[in-house]
């Protein structure tokens, strides 16, 4: 396989008080969000993968730890979500113009139906509109549906029991459009998984005729929490990829080949001799954006990527502290 | 969640999420799970927001609700989680009917569950046989046993604690066997305790306090003085410490200590004020110690300060769960309670004064309400990635981000940036040539590649034939003559109609009795139409019977030689037909470019295909070829680059139609989607630049490649920007080489392209499809905006056919494609540039500011001058498409789309370019876009600067203020390109240089920096051209035909020779190029010179002799203002003002000028500097002055 190279990285500091939870770039590669156990989130320039010096945006509002934060889609705007300890869920927008005068971030939406706290937030693909999902300990998932009369529409429910950790979306176009002629009705697919603290993984699809949600799976074989959960983006074939990353030191890669097919568990193996089993907890998986390398975050300091082989199986290419 | 098992009960963790009671009649096996709601069916709740909306469309996010709480209308469903069918709630898993009763349990990690009975026993189960029902009981022994724990180390090992002499380590593994007591039966203690790190130290309270021995060394290793204490808990991670809870009423504490000093506790925390009767101390998490006191409450607090964290009410025994972080167990009297870190609940509920603390708090909504997260929560560490390969992480506990460049497919990107490279060397060394594959195509023109892919069968053939020939010499040598007398015979119908002179009738006459071969003779004597006549009809007599022989004797008597194509079989041999004897040019569809196409699509064959152009059908070839993506974009780079290949969709923009319109189908769809891949991949790898190179072959309409060309529109540094404006500055310098003719470069950009357009006039440019790769840098900042039409500039997108027309960008329009300007002619210069659509007028920055445009109709300047077309714009407003004049549609740039909420300003902070404007057509044609092309306003991605001397943000002036007459005011003098100064020596050539003038002209003061301010029109009447953001790099945006004049086209000249302008904008003009003595020039295109011939000024340069009086005065003041300004400033300085004397000598100013010169020089040599910038900027914006001796005079004020 052809070497990955990865470049070198001057660290950027982000002032925050206290430890991180999350990174993440907007759509652009331009700005980063970051949060904190410090209460707060940040927002930085980022230019050529260096934060500018010009000090980023602070926002508060959160009185616990902030655990994530996720962009939107820029087509509705300058828009972040953040969850946190607190049990909410916060919606910050960006206004153009000097803060004098109104502009800057600000927060203009607060969710604040879980009654524990919020440990994850994901936007739905963005052809599905403004959809917000997010894992609670109290066990549930909320999805809100933000209309663009300024009103939201909020679906909540029982996921798993004793908390839910995460929550990842299904590409919205239907698994092979690449390959196979796609009229312009197909519907977009509405569906997404979580990961629990009982230790499972759920899929759960959108029902129009019934207006609610769905338990369509349970993908069992952890053996203690399952941390996060990601859907891999579309790379047009037929078969779908979910990656997940547990208290018990594995990471699952769950693929399904065709609708019809069930998923099937592989575990990554770090050391290469068969136990499976990485050196601490893991605690992030994320897939690149064209949905091809998978980034692991291990509690041990060191994030690892992998790839597909041609006969399936997965290597490491690379690892990096991270 | 709450969970609740209604059990009196002794209570034990077990593994998991497993528990188990023992109460009166039964030891049971509980799994948490059972107790968790139902969640088949998710209920959906409206939650509506209290305001009222007040923006429409996709204003989803638009009221900030700050401090504005949603209001729970309703809270959402939820299904009761304790009852069942049945009524009863969860049942346990596995059960052991008991019947004396329980005084303790524990369950260990080795699967067995031991119990103390009241009876003074210890029993000792399976816990799996217990699940699976069956007989699990492993033995009983009769010891008191009061307490009991497996060892967290050491799981096989159960210590129990029954009183003073009554402490034993029971060995599971041996259920039966007996016990060992440690210290010889001397421990005394009621609760046994393991400590958790070190196996061997256990620690024991009782009724004389605690005692901790060690069981390897057998022996008592310290005793905690104090009272009766109920519970012992050891620190989950630090072997010496440990926590003791008092039972006694009137000290009621929880000490710890430190087995290092134990002669009293570290710490002494009274939260409780009747006994404490447990202790749990976090196993996740050590600040976490719950402790529970006769009282009634559970309390849950640091570990280290003491701090309380949460707190429930009840009575019972507390126990943290080993498996579940931040869940705990309340043991009590009526039921066992399990409580979750947090509930929220009661905090929400509106705890009005009536209501009792107590009902909230045993409310459904139960939990610890931990103020604080545990450790368990969280990310410790996280990585996640960004647009363009980025991957971005964090390590646990830190408070710094690295973000990083991955690259995983490397040889993939090594071959791009081979396949770019050669793209952009194009002919050269390196170039496309070298990549070694379709060699073929560089074989010099069509007829040779055919007689090469028809080989040698020609030529033996040939061979053979004129062997034959030779043969026959003598055939032609058998002619003779007959000189036997006739009669004409007026009764034969030809003879008379011949005596009658009626050829038409002979014909006729011959044709009936089937005299074909005099029919057909005779018919030459007549008109052409009855040849033809007489033609078809001989071919036709016998439809449908031709032999083969025949058929092709008619096709290429005929001209028809697209019957070969359609008709003829064995292709190679068509293609020798079609070679030889296709049209030159017309008919059209006769030609051999056509003929090939349309035998492209009758045999699919490779060749026949790259003859033919049919890219469409190669990219299936190629795409299916081993060599994967990569090979088929080599393929398609080296096709497009030898053949010059033009697609002719390129340019199409989105169309403005509604959905019901059938939009015409892509003929190279697939091209495209190929295209796109590779551009994914790129981008993928971090390769934004190149990937941006082949965006531009995929129309901007394409549907499928708007997303991507937003994001990577979006994306553009403005480092790139610099960078690629420097080369694309150089570029354009080659551009320029306007060599008359046609090849005006079609493109906009001045790049390599030019270059190699300018040195092989004829077309089929190398280049022909590659954009500029330099200047994809712009463009593709210009481009890749979103929505930014297209392709670039630099996609030649019409008319295949020699030069290029500028390849509207994308959108375009207006400019009349065919060949623009093809040297020569020029005049009429086509439209330069695709002037994008207008713009919609934006209000921002003052786009639409230029004032000065309303009067400028290319002022005539100079006398003489053809009234240059100049600067259509010069009066237009900024968004009208080229006008009649021809060119120089505005181009503003196309309306950016994309951009929302406030374009973040390009980094120049000045209108932006937007990127792609006018692309002055190449050769230098000026667009003298008026400014105005505001909209480009911050082209995120553009920021280009414009090449040339981009005065924050404008696009390279190119646009020179064209003098009247013909002169043009140079924008900026293309990077580079010294354009003579514009024929006619330049004499009253006030240069403008656009651009900076601008700048300087401290006009729009405060304005924003709209560099395009007011144009400078009133220079040369010619509004900048283009400051489209593209400013064409660097090309001077001529306004191309602005004159054919003078510049003919292309050739930028305008006076501006020299380098372009250093960007900077400090008002410094790109100096002029000296008026007439053209400073550094380089090449002015001599060319041009020759064509329009402004008039030669009436006094040669330098001459002040002829001064008229009443401008002598105003210049003194200037010469002596300019002297006084010494060293290298004077020299530039003076460089710039020469042209101005030379128009005062040559009385060739207008005479608004002379007054505001007049009026200026007076108010100098007051030193009253407010008056005189303020004339200075009076005339600007009037039109009176040329940019470069305007700038410099400015200059002199300032000085003052």
């Amino acid at each position: 396989m052809a070497p990955t190279t990865v470049s070198d990285s001057v660290p950027i500091e982000t002032s925050h008080e206290d430890m991180i939870h999350d990174a993440q770039l907007d759509y652009y590669g331009k700005r980063l969000a970051t949060c904190s156990s410090d209460r707060s989130v940040k927002v930085f320039d980022v230019i050529d993968g260096d934060a500018q010096r010009s000090a980023g945006h602070t926002l508060k509002g959160h009185t616990g730890p902030v655990w994530q934060v996720a962009w939107a889609h820029p087509k509705f705007g300058n828009i972040l979500a953040s969850c946190s300890y607190d049990g909410k869920a916060l919606i910050w927008k960006e206004q153009p113009g000097p803060a004098a005068s109104g502009g800057g971030w600000s927060k203009i939406k607060e969710h604040t139906l879980h009654t524990a706290s919020v440990n994850s937030v994901s936007w739905a693909p963005h052809e599905l509109g403004a959809i917000l999902a997010c894992a609670s300990s109290d066990g549930k998932v909320s999805v809100l549906t933000f209309k663009s009369d300024g009103q939201w529409d909020a679906a909540m429910f029982p996921a798993h029991g004793i908390g839910c950790n995460a929550v990842s979306w299904a590409p919205p176009h239907p698994p092979g459009s690449l390959i196979s002629p796609q009229s312009t009705t197909t519907p977009l697919t509405k569906r997404f998984v979580s990961a629990g603290c009982d230790n499972l993984v759920k899929i759960w699809g959108y029902r129009d005729d019934a207006q609610s949600w769905v338990e369509e799976e349970t993908l069992e074989g952890h053996t203690d929490w399952v941390r996060d959960v990601a859907w891999a983006p579309s790379i047009g074939l037929p078969r779908s990829y979910i990656a997940t990353a547990s208290q018990d030191r594995t990471v699952a890669i769950w693929t399904k080949d065709s609708v019809n097919d069930p998923w099937v568990k592989t575990q990554l193996d770090p050391s290469g001799v068969g136990s499976g089993k990485f050196a601490d907890v893991v605690w992030r998986v994320s897939w690149s954006l064209a949905g091809n390398l998978l980034a692991v975050s291990c509690g041990d300091g060191k994030v690892t990527l992998w790839k597909e082989s041609i006969k399936g199986a997965w290597e490491c290419v690379s690892d990096m502290d991270s | 969640m709450l969970t609740t098992i209604p059990r009196t009960a002794a209570f034990s963790w077990g593994p998991g999420r497993q528990l188990v009671t023992g109460s009166e009649g039964a030891l049971e096996i509980w799994d948490l799970l059972d107790f968790e709601s139902k969640s088949s069916n998710a209920s959906t709740t409206t939650k509506k927001s209290k305001k009222p909306a007040e923006k429409s469309g996709a204003a989803f996010f638009d009221e900030p609700a700050v401090g504005e709480e949603q209001e729970d209308d309703e809270t959402p469903a939820e299904e009761d989680a304790e009852v069942d069918d049945e009524g009863e709630g969860p049942k346990p898993r596995g059960l052991v009917r008991e019947t004396g009763r329980f005084l303790n349990v524990a369950w260990g990690a080795a699967n067995v569950i031991a119990a103390g009975m009241e009876g003074g026993e210890l029993k000792l189960w399976d816990s799996s046989k217990i699940l699976s029902g069956e007989d699990a009981l492993l033995a009983t022994h009769q010891r008191p046993v009061r307490n009991l724990q497996f060892g967290p180390i050491q799981s096989h090992l159960l210590a129990t604690g029954g009183g003073p002499g009554e402490v034993y380590i029971w060995d599971v593994n041996t259920p039966d066997g007996a016990p060992y007591a440690p210290t010889n039966g001397k421990a005394d203690a009621e609760g046994v305790k393991w400590n958790r790190v070190v196996a061997h130290v256990l620690g024991g309270v009782g009724s004389s306090g605690a005692v901790v021995w060690d069981l390897r060394g057998k022996r008592e290793v310290v005793r905690l003085p104090g009272g009766r204490m109920s519970d012992l808990e050891w620190c989950p991670d630090n072997a010496t410490k440990v926590a003791t809870a008092c039972e006694d009423d009137a000290t009621p504490v929880v000490q710890l200590w430190d087995l290092r000093h134990a002669r009293a506790p570290e710490q002494v925390y009274s939260h409780h004020t009747l006994g404490v009767r447990s202790l749990s101390w976090n196993a996740h998490d050590s600040t976490f110690l719950l402790s529970s006191g006769k009282e009634g409450r559970a309390v849950c607090f640091n570990a280290t300060s003491g701090e309380t964290l949460g707190e429930v009410i009840g009575q019972g025994v507390v126990s943290w769960s080993p498996s579940q972080p931040g869940l705990a167990a309340f043991a009590g009297d009526s039921a066992v309670r399990i409580l979750p870190p947090q509930n929220l609940e009661r905090e929400k509920e509106d705890i009005g004064g009536g209501e009792d603390f107590f009902d909230v708090a045993s409310s459904e909504g139960e939990g610890l309400g931990l103020t604080q997260a545990g450790k368990w929560m969280g990310s410790h560490g996280g990585a996640s990635w960004g647009f363009g390969g980025r991957l971005v992480s964090f390590a646990p506990e830190g408070k710094s981000v690295k973000i990083r460049h991955v690259v995983w497919e490397g040889e993939k990107v090594e071959r791009a940036q081979r396949l770019v490279d050669a793209i952009k060397k194009g002919d050269g060394e390196g170039g496309l040539k070298d990549l070694g594959i379709l060699s073929e195509l560089f074989e010099g023109d069509v007829k040779t590649r055919v007689a090469k892919l028809l080989g040698n069968d020609q030529d033996e053939t040939e061979v053979e034939e004129e062997e034959k020939a030779a043969e026959d010499d003598d055939f032609f040598s058998s002619t003779h003559t007959d000189s036997t007398p006739y009669t004409i015979d007026t009764t034969d119908p030809v003879s008379r109609a011949l005596t009658k002179g009626d050829i038409a009738r002979a014909v006729k006459a011959c044709v009936k009795e089937g005299r074909w071969t005099e029919a057909l003779l005779l018919a030459r004597k007549g008109s052409s139409e009855l040849l033809d006549e007489t033609e078809k009809l001989y071919f036709s007599r016998e439809a449908g019977t031709l032999s083969s022989s025949e058929s092709l004797v008619r096709s290429v008597v005929r001209g028809d030689i697209g019957d070969v194509v359609r008709r003829g079989e064995g292709w190679r041999d068509v293609l020798s037909i079609v070679s030889r004897f296709a049209a030159p040019t017309e008919p059209k569809e006769e030609t051999f470019p056509v003929l090939v196409e349309q035998m492209g699509e009758r045999w699919s064959e490779e060749q026949l295909w790259v003859l033919g152009g049919r890219l469409d059908k190669l990219v299936d070839v190629w795409g299916a070829g081993d060599d994967g993506l990569e090979g088929l974009m080599e393929r398609v780079a080296v096709f497009r680059g030898a053949t010059g290949f033009v697609d002719p969709d390129l340019p199409r923009q989105a169309s403005a139609s509604t959905e019901d319109e059938e939009l015409p189908k892509w003929k190279f769809a697939k091209l495209y989607d190929k295209y796109l891949e590779y551009v994914d991949v790129l981008v993928g790898q971090g390769k934004e630049d190149d990937a941006r190179i082949f965006l531009e072959f995929v129309p901007a309409a394409y549907e499928g490649s708007k997303a991507i060309r937003e994001r990577l529109g979006v994306r553009s540094v403005p480092a790139n920007v610099a960078a690629s404006t420097a080369s694309a500055r150089t570029t354009v310098k080659s551009g320029y080489a306007p060599s008359t003719t046609t090849t005006a470069p079609a493109y906009g950009n001045a790049g390599a392209s030019l270059s190699s357009l300018a040195s092989q006039p004829a077309p089929p440019a190398t280049f022909g499809g590659y954009p500029n790769p330099y200047q994809n840098g712009h463009a593709a900042a210009g481009f890749a905006a979103p929505t930014a039409p297209t392709t670039g500039p630099y996609a030649p997108a019409a008319p295949p056919t020699g030069p290029y027309a500028p390849p509207p960008h994308a959108v375009s329009t207006s400019m009349p494609p065919p060949g623009p300007y093809n040297a020569s002619s020029s005049v009429a210069p086509p439209a330069m540039r695709t002037a994008p659509p207008p713009p919609p007028k934006r209000d921002n920055q003052g786009w639409n500011d230029a004032p000065v445009l309303k009067n400028t109709p290319a002022p005539p300047r100079k006398s003489g001058t053809p009234a240059p077309i100049t600067s259509p714009f010069a009066n237009q407003s900024p968004y009208d498409r080229p006008s009649s004049r021809g060119l120089m549609g505005s181009p503003p740039p196309p309306p950016m789309r994309g951009v929302t909420s406030p374009p973040p300003p390009p980094p120049q902070g000045g209108p932006s370019r937007p990127g792609s404007t006018i692309q002055p057509p190449m050769g230098g044609r000026l667009t003298p876009t008026q400014r105005p092309p505001g909209p480009y306003a911050p082209p995120p991605v553009s920021s280009r600067p414009p090449s040339g001397p981009s005065f924050s943000g404008m696009p390279p002036p190119q646009q020179g203020a064209f003098t009247a007459g013909g002169h043009f005011a140079a924008p900026v003098p293309p990077p580079g390109q010294g354009f003579a100064p514009p024929p006619g020596g330049g004499r009253g050539f006030s240069v403008p240089t656009a651009g900076p003038q601008f700048i300087d002209s401290g006009l729009p003061a405060g304005g924003p920096p709209n560099p395009y301010g007011p144009p400078p029109p009133g220079q040369s009447g010619f509004a900048p051209p283009s400051q489209a953001g593209f400013a064409p790099p660097g090309q001077p945006g001529f306004s191309p035909t602005a004159q054919p004049g003078p510049y003919g086209p292309p050739t930028v000249q305008s006076g501006f020779g020299g380098p372009p302008p250093p960007p900077s904008a400090a008002g410094i003009v790109p100096p002029p190029p000296g008026g007439p003595s053209g400073g550094a020039r380089v090449a002015p295109p001599p060319k041009a010179k020759e064509e329009k011939k402004p008039e030669p000024p009436k006094y040669p340069s330098g001459d002040r002799s002829h001064i008229p009086d009443r401008l002598r005065t105003a210049f003194e003041v200037f010469e002596s203002e300019l002297r006084r300004t010494g060293g290298a400033q004077q020299r530039d300085l003076e460089k710039r003002l020469t042209p101005l004397f030379d128009a005062m000598n040559c009385e060739t100013l207008k005479s608004s000028t002379e007054d505001g010169l007049r009026v200026m020089s007076q108010a100098m040599a007051a030193h009253d500097r407010p008056a005189a910038l303020a004339l200075h900027v009076e005339m600007l914006t009037r039109g009176d002055g040329d940019v470069s001796w305007m700038t410099a005079l400015k200059q002199l004020i300032v000085r003052l």
